[in-house]
């Protein structure tokens, strides 16, 4: 395609960037157009995400140039980057959510009246707002508040504030991970609007895809060197492919073929409304099974709901563990008419002997305490409960029908709402129930002098009715991650620095966490016990900590996903979930955390290894699992896995989509 | 596409939409109904239109406190400090107005609280201090300042020592007790407050800037929002409604120089009128209008219990639960969202 | 691929400070600085009596009554949480405790209040750590309910008429000495050694350094954060009512404003010594040197003849200087 020769847009020339301990930028070069949308490719750690930030003013390049439409520029911070007309779309939204569209679309630039009042032109703002709206061919309420908004239309509307804002420079940071068919077309087409209005785009994705769909030209980087710049039709995937990552897709796991045993989890009709729908799978020790899947389908939301982390709608999730550990829910009795009669029974008795210990202790005209009799006497016992007041049925059967009342309406309460363990309440409700019984005194006592105990004791039962009600409905969950470990499973979530690890603590506190009781003796933790364990593991899974008592926050991101893993090793937990195990990690420990899950295995453990990575994939899993849109859409055994049919899976198939081949995909992990 | 609706104020409340109001704002509107008839029917003073105006003529100040910390909370920060600010006002401005008359005095008790928010928002804003930290560290201070100015005494009033001249006095008391026609004064400055802080929150890039800060801090700092300004505006904003409400409620009292003026749960109040105004803990949501429905619903629950003959530690004891409760409440509808 | 940037702030502060192993030692050298700092005021002649002998002994039996509530308020914080509530509790359980004395004998007495102690703070670790409301708001609304019931109770009056008999048993507790050594020290120290072995050699003691350093991650490692957080706020209420009675052991009078603002110096001493906001951090040992700094430095102070209020101001300053040196601060 020829072009006219003139001044590009952008021209970024040999930059360079380090941070400690790692040369982000080598001398890197990137020319943008007008009317342009330039791709820029790369795997972990590239230096894509440096790039951009040092293009929106948030870092400083260490060398280099920077020449916007010819003219050498130094871009200080993020105000200054946003006047010279460059917009910065991030992954992350950046949305106030309570605010609504007009807002957000002029947030720090509303227009003001004239008057000394300064007040804001709301209405010029909105319409401004329905103007780009239209430009881009949306069509979102300005006035509706972006919370309401699905994520694709959220999207849109940083668009839309890009474009409000005269940019010359759209960079878009991976803007479809949260995206799916139609609204990537969408996403296009507003996209495409604004290249031919003379923005030029710079366009970060993973998805080797969108490269010929959208994109007019392609830089590829790898490492922070700068490996070239092609136009898209005169390349292709493999050859990009080659580019990013020097190598073919012959990456060698050590995968072996293994003993399947029994069914050690089942999930079952696993459903979150707007989340995911319907999943259901087993996993049985000592299968890896590979989770694949566009970044938000919802994969890790289904890991976290396996792991009890997050409430579901319905469904169920079942864990089978031949373990020492008894399981508590056998022991429980489920509902008869049998307990409840009995429980009813016992609150029936309950009341009358309630107000007699309280009459006892305090007495009810004068609300003065009595005067208890010497402790450990004898005679005070017989006197109180034997020779005490005496209560008969007839004469006041009030308390008792009151008891009894309280009884029946607690059971049928919990019958309707958990019909099971009423029995294990009530004891609990009993200490409730005094609690309630002593407060309800006190309070009473502040207004008046005089009152009847039985009263307080209703009152109190009340209290205590209501209160184990409102429990009941607090309770929504049942399934709850110390349930699912105590089965033995174990979750190495994503985002391990912030949700696997506690970054304020030492390694070897990190790694007991999960399982301190194996080394707990009577009451005190055997100090060389933990020692000796914690060095073994940190052998095991050659993790490089200057010692056991290093801060985790200094270890880098391929150790401290050893850290986490050695903590469920350390629980000896037999099913695991792995959320993107290697993101973020160098090839050395990647191969590490591969063999590593690879014996677990082979010793029984059941995994769940969920990857944007589909060489990790192919080369890891026994079967694979594909998920898209919430819902699992294939179960492919791993003779018949290849790259295309797991992306057909994946990706939505409305008109033919160009299964071209595929993608390393990854995530930027800056 | 929903037609653009007219902004009657009372419907459309900043930041939130129609639909979502409406139950907290019906609930609210319930129990303070609820709270009414209770009163009306239990005691017989409390329907009347004298005791609702000597109401806010006496409680105006908790308004100022409220909506000052309605604006810290919902930019997402905490302002524990407000009693003590309060204290500070009182007694430095008692001094000032026996050197320097009313007005004088007036103006030096307004700066020294906006100064004291001040600090607090340059420590918030620029040193970066969790705001909890920080107020917490000016409730300490300022507690302890006030206390040290006076000697631990208080000023004027019932005690001997200086007094202030009969005329400077009468103004300071003019400013709580003073009336505009059938009006009482305090009423009216709750009133224009009420219009300031809400055409501020409303109409203002300020206020949008309020809203952000709490709902996305990082969206609204890389939109380019000055954080340390804004908080600092925010914090001497806060600083300087303290003082209103410290010199609003030391005329109302005694004319006097109270060390201890801002030591009892007004901080409480504060917090939780907003909170059951409908503000969200963590900011981004609620406002002025809801502010005060739930500083109604804290001072007329204090005057029925007055005239119900209850004590005032028992009212604490009481005020106290309510606002726990209603926050329990409060967090356990935020759960379920 | 190599480290990945770490994530706290890399600046000369923050080097220094790890390097120097600032936030352990930190405080001892301050605590030494500033007993230096008297001691050369009172050689000088600015102060009397700082050391000396008699002085010291009072200090640390001071500083032992403090100990429980600063290392109760640090398990509390060690759990991101805060207590307000203790100052006010310690009111309501002292005339709680007093009047149960009088009424009925020093050993129901005592218990009647360790129980209302405990009770409220259970409450308080209920409402916290079940519950999940914010702890600040929680502890401040005790702080005036607890108030307010003592405030009741006593009908704002002293409670103070112990018979003789009474008044000698219960301060041969409190104030009697070893060799210029309090009997009190001893309970503190056991106490220290009992709470210092639960934080660092026991299961428990884990579990509430997880939550409070990363609360999501510990729910996720199979921690129940709302137990361990209900744990602190009651061991926090257990400690009210230790210090009550010893307390009243020391001197026999209560009543329902014996505590008030305790909480600023139990905060201040907590912080001061080491332990933070954000949670996860610090200890026992963090809480005895925050002790004993705070109490020296009062005790310099009111013999410098600095008035009560500017001590007051002293405080809060020693609380803000301290949390900003040791905070770890919200990034740019």
């Amino acid at each position: 395609m020829e072009e006219e020769k003139k001044t590009p847009l952008l021209e970024m020339k040999k930059i360079d960037k380090s941070f400690p301990g790692v040369h982000a930028l080598k001398e890197v070069d990137f020319t943008l157009n007008t009317n342009q949308i330039h791709i820029l490719l790369g795997e972990n750690g590239a230096g894509k995400s440096t790039l951009i930030k040092i293009l929106a003013g948030i870092y400083q390049a260490d060398g280099g140039e920077i020449l916007i439409e010819g003219i050498p520029t130094f871009i200080l911070d993020a105000r200054t980057g946003r006047d010279l007309g460059i917009s910065v779309i991030y992954q992350e939204l950046n949305l106030v959510p309570d605010l609504s569209v007009a807002k957000n679309i002029f947030l720090g630039r509303e227009p003001l009246l004239p008057g000394i009042l300064r007040r804001v032109d709301w209405a010029k703002a909105e319409s401004e707002s329905r103007e780009v709206m239209r430009r881009i061919g949306a069509n979102i309420d300005v006035q509706a508040p972006v919370r309401s908004l699905s994520v694709a239309d959220q999207q849109t509307v940083e668009i839309a504030r890009a474009l409000a804002f005269d940019c010359k420079i759209l960079i878009m940071d991976e803007p479809t991970s949260s995206l799916s068919g139609h609204e990537i077309e969408e996403l296009f087409k507003s996209v495409s609007r604004l290249r031919e209005q003379g923005v030029g785009v710079i366009y970060i994705s993973h998805r080797l895809d969108e490269v010929h769909k959208i994109g007019d030209c392609v830089t590829v980087l790898r490492d922070g060197d700068y490996m070239g710049t092609w136009e898209v039709n005169a390349v292709d995937l493999d050859f990009l492919i080659t580019q990013m990552v020097g190598r073919t897709l012959d990456e060698k796991f050590p995968w072996t073929p293994r003993e399947r045993g029994e069914v050690a989890l089942k999930v079952n009709g696993l459903t979150s409304l707007g989340v995911f729908e319907d999943i259901s799978f087993d996993i049985r020790s000592g299968e890896i099974v590979g989770m694949a899947g566009l970044v938000g389908a919802g994969r890790t939301e289904v890991a976290r709901a396996v792991m009890g982390a997050d409430p579901v709608e319905s469904g169920s999730v079942e864990m089978t563990r031949a373990t020492k550990e008894k399981e508590e829910s056998q022991r429980l009795p489920h509902y008869s008419i049998w307990t409840a009669l009995a429980d009813i029974m016992v609150f029936m008795l309950a009341l009358p002997l309630f107000t007699v210990v309280f009459q006892g202790i305090y007495d009810p005209v004068t609300l003065n305490m009595r005067t208890p009799p010497p402790l450990f006497s004898a005679s005070w016992f017989y006197e109180w409960i034997i020779g005490g007041p005496k209560f008969n049925i007839l004469d006041n059967p009030a308390p008792y029908l009151s008891g009894l009342a309280i009884g029946i309406i607690r059971q049928v309460g919990l019958w309707f709402m958990t019909r099971q363990h009423a029995w294990l309440t009530m004891w609990r409700d009993f200490g409730i129930w005094n609690a309630f019984a002593i407060f309800t005194m006190v309070i009473a006592s502040f207004f008046t002098q005089n009152f009847k105990t039985e009263w307080v004791m209703i009152t109190g039962g009340v209290g205590m009715v209501v209160l184990r009600f409102l429990f009941i409905l607090n309770h929504e969950r049942k399934w709850t991650p110390i349930l699912a470990i105590r089965r033995g499973l174990g979750l190495l979530p994503e985002d391990r620095k912030v949700q696997g690890l506690t970054q304020v603590l030492s390694v070897a506190v990190n790694m007991t966490s999960a399982n301190i009781r194996r080394v707990i003796n009577r009451f005190f933790i055997n100090m060389a016990m933990e020692k000796d364990l914690v060095d073994e593991h940190i052998g095991q899974l050659s993790i490089a900590t200057p010692t056991q008592d290093t801060l985790v926050r200094f270890l880098s991101g391929g150790n401290q996903q050893k850290v986490v893993l050695a903590k469920w090793l350390f629980r000896r937990a037999n099913v695991l979930v792995f959320d993107e195990p290697t993101r973020g990690i160098d090839v050395g420990a990647k191969f590490e955390v591969h063999s590593q899950m690879l014996k677990l295995a082979e010793n029984g453990a059941a995994i769940l290894m969920i990857s944007s990575e589909l060489p990790e994939i192919l080369g890891m899993s026994d079967r694979v699992l594909v998920m898209r849109e919430g819902r699992l859409t294939a179960n492919i055994p791993r003779e018949e896995a290849t790259q295309e049919s797991i992306l057909r899976f994946a990706m939505v198939t409305q008109e033919s989509q160009e299964v071209a081949s595929d993608s390393v995909s990854n995530g930027d992990n800056q | 596409m929903r037609t653009a609706s007219t902004l009657n104020g009372d419907k459309l409340i900043f930041g939130y939409s129609v639909k979502e109001i409406s139950w907290d704002r019906i609930i609210m509107i319930g129990a303070f109904a609820a709270l009414m008839a209770f009163y009306s029917i239990a005691t017989e003073n409390f329907l009347t239109l004298d005791n609702f105006m000597n109401v806010v003529r006496r409680d105006a100040w908790l308004f100022f406190l409220a909506y000052a910390q309605t604006m810290v909370i919902v930019s997402g920060g905490f302002d524990l400090s407000q009693g003590s600010i309060m204290s500070i006002v009182s007694v430095m401005a008692w001094s000032a107005m026996l050197h320097f008359g009313f007005f004088g005095g007036l103006l030096i008790g307004l700066s020294v609280g906006t100064l004291c928010g001040l600090i607090n928002g340059y420590l918030i804003g620029v040193v970066r201090v969790y705001p909890f930290i920080a107020t917490l560290g000016m409730l300490f201070v300022g507690s302890g300042v006030a206390q040290l100015w006076t000697g631990g005494l208080q000023m004027g009033g019932a005690r001997e020592g200086a007094i202030l001249p009969k005329h400077v006095e009468d103004a300071y008391v003019t400013l709580s007790k003073g009336s505009l026609g059938p009006i009482p004064l305090p009423v009216v400055w709750v009133l224009i407050a009420l219009v300031v802080c809400w055409y501020l929150l409303k109409y203002t890039r300020f206020g949008t800037y309020v809203y952000a800060l709490g709902g996305s801090e990082e969206t609204a700092v890389s939109a380019g929002i000055s954080f340390s300004r804004m908080k600092i505006a925010i914090f001497g904003l806060s600083g300087l409604f303290c003082a209103i409400a410290g010199l609003l409620l030391s005329a109302g009292v005694s004319a006097a120089g109270e060390p201890r003026l801002g030591g009892g749960d007004q901080l409480l109040q504060s917090i939780g009128a907003t909170i059951i105004g409908g503000t969200y803990i963590f900011g981004g949501r609620g406002g002025v209008l809801g502010t005060t429905l739930g500083v109604l619903l804290i001072i007329f629950l204090v005057n029925g219990l007055n005239i119900m003959g209850i004590d005032t530690y028992r009212q604490q004891i009481i005020v106290g639960l309510v606002i726990l409760a209603a926050i329990w409440v409060s967090t356990l509808r935020e759960k379920k969202k | 691929m190599a480290n990945v940037a770490p994530l706290y702030e890399v600046n000369l502060w923050n080097r220094i400070s790890t390097s120097l192993n600032l936030e352990k030692f930190g405080i001892l050298v301050a605590f030494i600085l500033m007993m230096l700092v008297f001691y050369i005021l009172q050689l000088l002649g600015y102060v009397n009596n700082f050391i000396e002998i008699h002085n010291l002994t009072n200090q640390l039996r001071n500083a032992s009554l403090l100990f429980f509530i600063v290392a109760g308020q640090s398990m509390v914080l060690l759990v991101a949480g805060i207590d307000l509530s203790q100052g006010s509790l310690l009111s309501l359980s002292s005339v709680v405790m007093a009047q149960g004395i009088l009424d009925f004998g020093i050993a129901v007495g005592v218990l009647m209040g360790l129980a209302i102690a405990i009770m409220f703070g259970f409450v308080n670790g209920y409402l916290i750590g079940k519950i999940k409301i914010q702890p600040f708001i929680v502890t401040l609304s005790m702080l005036f309910i607890c108030q307010g019931i003592a405030l009741v109770f006593t009908g704002g009056r002293t409670i103070h008429q112990f018979t003789g008999r009474q008044k000698d048993i219960l301060q041969a507790i409190g104030l009697t000495d070893f060799y210029y050594i309090p009997g009190v020290f001893f309970i503190a120290l056991a106490f220290f050694v009992v709470l210092h072995l639960i934080l660092t050699r026991t299961a428990l003691g884990r579990a509430i350094y997880l939550t409070g350093g990363n609360e999501e991650a510990a729910r996720l490692t199979g921690i129940d954060t709302g137990k361990v957080k209900l744990i602190c706020y009651l061991i926090s209420g257990i400690t009210v009512g230790f210090t009550t009675f010893l307390y009243l052991a020391r001197v026999p009078v209560a009543n329902g404003l014996l505590g008030f603002q305790l909480e600023f110096q139990s905060l201040a001493a907590t912080v001061v010594g080491g332990t933070t906001f954000e949670g996860g951090q610090g200890g026992v040992i963090q809480a005895v040197l925050g002790t004993l700094f705070i109490t020296f430095l009062l005790n310099g102070l009111i013999l410098l003849g600095v008035g009560t209020f500017a001590r007051e101001v002293a405080l809060g300053a020693m609380l803000i200087a301290a949390v900003i040196l040791t905070a770890r601060r919200r990034q740019e």
